[in-house]
């Protein structure tokens, strides 16, 4: 059921793409493999690729990924915050009739593509699971000028999602829906022949279901299901600089400020240091930095019925916090070398490793492997 | 909230253009002398997809989004 949702309108999108006498040019292809656990004990594992050719003047691209989410058993009473939510947002919902000490496990299948010619490119995305459906179109274009020392890209995007809440015994099982239309323009500038700048403005608008239909929150001496604003609209800037530095080494910051209309303000600082070790690995250390306030109808209790301006949440999310991610990367490319093989030139494996943790006591591990094929 | 839309988009859009016009208007770097700037580990595409990878999951666990200047396809991981 889910796989035909996905491959259907991908199947759609690739009669839309150019065909017929086009020679296929230089091509690229990847295969993805990744692990997330956290410190709740859920458990997302995943699998994906990608494909990407030169045909003639367009640039074609395909991505797919596969997720396995698993949220264990609940400690908790069922229905209460504590049983609920999780890292991969597989907040669960527990039917009357199911266990719900025991594990809940779901899959997510997720297709995108895109076509690319010259300095403009349109794209289609596809998610689907078992209580939610969510589909995206996209499109851009760039411009480049004083001799492509400077770039300018535009792009927007328009997404409609189906959610479709299993039964839950004490949420709201009812259908809706939300769109996301997203706006961003980027500005990339070449300072020197070793540095680099980028800047950018995004702001989204949210329409729609934004709260957790499984969740339920203590309201007034008694739980009642969650209640967030129907409409959201998220406005960020960022700016990247990217710096070469002597033997064969890069430094890359950046900073975002984001802001909402539900009162969310964030900072984020992010660094990466990346080395060349010999001809063909490359290691690469990251740091990223989060903080944010509370959105203004967050509570640790409500007292009052309604909550605050008839909102109410047990979304950690809406509190103020600040987190970490840490961790290294590296790159081999087994086509270069004094002892390289021959066919594997053009292979690069690829080996992740990060660590997540926030003040709110939440960790979580990341480790991802990929495969990367040129042709 | 549209007048605090447009003041903000165009604060932020004055800073880019004075930061950046700025910034490569006073020297033109010829396509030649960009080797650096074309090595796997300078390139501003990988720091986007992977931001954009991460996106899916970061947003389950943060209340904001965005820095990437892509927009992440939904998923119940919101």
């Amino acid at each position: 059921m889910q796989l035909s949702r996905v491959l259907a309108p991908a199947a759609a999108l690739g009669l839309l793409l150019p065909s017929g006498s086009l020679a296929i040019g230089e091509s690229e292809a990847e295969l993805r493999f990744g692990l997330f656990t956290d410190s709740d004990h859920v458990h997302v594992s995943s699998a994906g690729g990608a494909w990407g050719a030169e045909m003639d003047t367009w640039r074609l691209a395909l991505d797919w990924l596969r997720e396995v989410v698993t949220v264990p058993g609940i400690t908790a009473a069922p229905g209460s915050q504590e049983a609920l939510d999780s890292v991969s947002g597989a907040s669960r919902p527990i039917a009357s009739d199911s266990d719900p000490h025991a594990d809940f496990s779901k899959v997510r299948q997720q297709v995108s593509g895109s076509v690319r010619r010259g300095t403009a490119s349109a794209g289609y995305y596809v998610s689907a699971e078992s209580d939610y459906f969510a589909q995206q179109v996209s499109g851009s274009y760039e411009q480049g000028f004083l001799q492509d020392n400077l770039l300018l890209t535009l792009s927007g995007s328009y997404g409609w999602d189906v959610i479709e809440p299993e039964e839950d015994e004490d949420g709201l099982a009812a259908d809706d829906r939300k769109t996301t239309t997203h706006g961003a323009l980027v500005a990339t500038g070449v300072l020197t022949p070793v540095t680099m700048v980028q800047g950018g403005l995004e702001i989204a608008r949210v329409a729609g279901l934004q709260h957790n239909p499984y969740r339920n929150v203590y309201v007034a001496g008694a739980y009642t299901v969650e209640r967030h604003p129907d409409d959201r609209l998220r406005q960020d800037v960022f700016v990247r600089l990217n710096q070469y530095l002597p033997n064969r080494a890069s430094a890359k910051v950046a900073y975002k400020l984001y802001r909402d209309d539900w009162g969310i303000h964030s900072h984020t600082i992010e660094s990466k240091l990346a080395q060349y070790v010999g001809e063909r690995v490359i290691v690469r250390y990251r740091h990223r930095w989060y903080t944010q306030d509370e959105a203004d109808f967050w509570s640790d209790e409500y007292l009052l019925a309604g909550g605050i301006d008839g909102y109410r949440t047990g979304d950690y999310r809406l509190e103020n916090f600040s987190s970490h991610l840490f961790g290294a990367r590296i790159s081999v490319d087994l086509g270069r070398g004094p002892v390289a093989v021959d066919w594997l030139e053009n292979v690069d494996v690829v080996a992740k490793y990060e660590r997540y943790f926030n003040s709110n006591n939440f960790s979580a591990n990341i480790l991802e492997t990929a495969v990367a094929l040129s042709f | 909230m549209i007048r605090a839309v447009v003041s903000f988009g165009l604060a932020v859009l004055g800073a880019l253009v004075l930061l950046l016009g700025g910034t490569t208007g006073c020297a033109t770097v010829r396509p030649y002398e960009k080797e650096y700037l074309a090595d796997p580990i300078m390139t501003f595409r990988q720091d986007t997809e992977e931001a954009a990878h991460d996106l899916h999951w970061i947003e389950a666990r943060e209340g904001s989004t965005g820095g990437t200047g892509v927009s992440g396809g939904g998923c119940a991981c919101n």
